[in-house]
């Protein structure tokens, strides 16, 4: 080989071994906790205070927290008492959204409806409902005697289709006003929602905004990006 | 090769109709070919669905063929390698699993530089292609992370023949590294509902270097013959990493697989009639 070419797979050669030797020593880790009450309570102690969204918003020192909870961490605890714990530093957040799974339990925040009385009450609904009405995908509906159109759409988990909500709105296009009923929904797709409301809006609506975490700081944010409500392109609901 | 050979004398025997000017044998048009299967065990991380490291069982595939080209005087070869995995981790005690899968395609050129008979080096670049998901089974409302990316990747290989009682074996190591590319990345917090149903992708789509995606995959093969066939004995180190929107993901896997090597030749195709009607089996 000439000498040229000697040089230039002696250089190749070794940009290709210092890069091996750079991503040899470049691994891409996260930090991991022992496997230990300790470990596992400052494990998602971490986990919240990094990706959690609300601690400025709700006002929570999450680090008084940390201080008030590690003292009944203690080395020995059962499993059962080191969940009790790790939920009950959970509901500090007071957030419906904030669940610990185990196989026998779920440690959870619902005190924002189990403190109240129940509002919504089926055997009080059957009574204008009755047993007559109809159902289109995740939708009960009827028109009720005085000519009202009545919709329940009970969980948003329940999907629904254009060409249910076009069959639905053509039944009740006789009736003089209508009732969206959502009591008792406890959410699920965005998605289903956006599909009914998309019926009822000749323009497109600005409904809010949307941010990210962009950090595990509790204030990097990204910038609020709107949410348009663009209107159907089928059927929609004219009369006001 | 003197069986191919010996085939072609034949069908040019048989043939009345391939004209005078057939092809002599091309060394471009000769392809090495080699399909292997494996498992082996993989460590996968996603901080986007979850901080801990899966482990488990990973099942691979790889298409590689290599030919010679007749660039810079016919010392280029190009190499195509296709690639599919699949794999099912668990985290350290073993109360979820994650699927992952990954479909990869480098297609490239090397400079051959052959020291002796016996030893070749090789240098060059590949295009590295990538495709896949990460799928955590209790991730609930946010199970999976899509993986695309794509990169310029150098490589090397080194290449060495011996023959024990006569028999041919040959050795390669070859290191792949991506240093230049573009990835798919969800921002830190973001959800795909933001990005795909509301349209908000600013900042998904990231450029890639060795500081942010330092991956390597190294492969080390063995061919050897059995018979009348070539036996591939392989064994892959596959690196996979980045640190892109403050998120993390690492796949480290080492498989061992194996499949059979093919040496076949490309029949240069007259008006889409490269072959006799006898010896044509389509």
């Amino acid at each position: 080989m000439r000498f040229k070419e000697h040089i230039k797979y002696y250089i190749s050669w070794s940009i290709a071994i210092c890069s091996l030797l750079f991503i040899m020593t470049s691994c891409v880790e996260e930090a991991t906790y022992s496997d230990t009450p300790e470990g596992n309570f400052e494990e998602l102690w971490s986990i919240i205070d990094e990706q959690y969204c609300f601690l400025d918003y709700k006002n929570i020192d999450w680090d008084a927290i940390h201080t008030k909870y590690k003292k009944r961490i203690s080395a020995d605890m059962t499993n059962d008492g080191l969940f009790q714990v790790l939920g009950d530093m959970l509901a500090e957040l007071k957030d419906g959204h904030v669940n610990l799974y185990s196989a026998n339990d779920v440690a959870r925040y619902w005190k924002w409806y189990e403190d109240y009385p129940m509002n919504f009450s089926d055997s009080i609904q059957k009574n204008y409902l009755g047993t007559d009405y109809r159902i289109s995908s995740g939708i009960k509906y009827k028109v009720l005697d005085d000519n009202i159109g009545y919709i329940y759409y009970g969980s948003f988990s329940s999907g629904i289709g254009d060409g249910n909500l076009d069959e639905v709105l053509s039944n009740l296009a006789i009736c003089d006003g209508l009732i969206i009923d959502v009591r008792n929904n406890g959410g699920g797709t965005i998605t289903n929602a956006t599909k009914l409301a998309e019926r009822f809006t000749n323009e497109k609506v600005l409904t809010g905004y949307i941010r990210h975490k962009t950090g595990i700081g509790h204030t990097d944010f990204s910038e609020p990006y709107p949410i348009y409500l663009e209107p159907s392109n089928s059927i929609r609901w004219q009369k006001r | 090769m003197r069986k191919i050979t010996a085939l072609l004398v034949i069908l040019i025997g048989l043939s009345g109709t391939i004209s005078a000017q057939s092809d002599s044998l091309q060394a471009n048009r000769f392809v090495t070919r080699a399909i292997t299967y494996g498992v082996g065990y993989t460590n996968l991380l996603d901080t986007y669905l979850s901080p801990q490291e899966y482990t488990g069982l990973e099942g691979r595939v790889v298409r590689e063929t290599i030919r010679m080209t007749k660039l810079f005087d016919g010392n280029v070869s190009l190499q195509n390698i296709f690639q599919a995995n699949l794999s099912y981790t668990h985290n350290r005690v073993d109360n979820n699993n994650t699927f992952a899968g990954l479909v990869n395609w480098n297609y490239g050129l090397h400079y051959q530089f052959r020291i002796n008979d016996n030893l070749k080096l090789l240098a060059g670049g590949l295009s590295d292609i990538n495709g896949g998901f990460v799928y955590n089974l209790q991730n609930s409302n946010n199970p999976a992370s899509a993986k695309a990316y794509a990169n310029i990747a150098a490589s090397g290989m080194v290449i060495y023949r011996f023959k024990i009682k006569n028999y041919q074996f040959v050795a390669r190591y070859q290191a792949n590294v991506p240093v230049a590319g573009v990835m798919f990345s969800p921002n830190y917090g973001q959800s795909y509902y933001e990005i795909f149903t509301l349209g908000n992708s600013e900042g998904v789509i990231k450029f890639t270097t060795l500081n942010n995606q330092p991956s390597i995959r190294q492969l080390f093969s063995l061919d050897f013959p059995v018979g009348c066939t070539k036996i591939r004995l392989n064994y892959l180190w596959d690196i996979q990493q980045s640190k892109v929107n403050k998120l993390k993901t690492h796949t480290y896997s080492h498989i061992f697989m194996v499949g059979f090597v093919k040496d076949l030749y490309i029949v240069k195709s007259k008006n889409g009639n490269p072959l006799p009607a006898k010896l044509r089996a389509y």
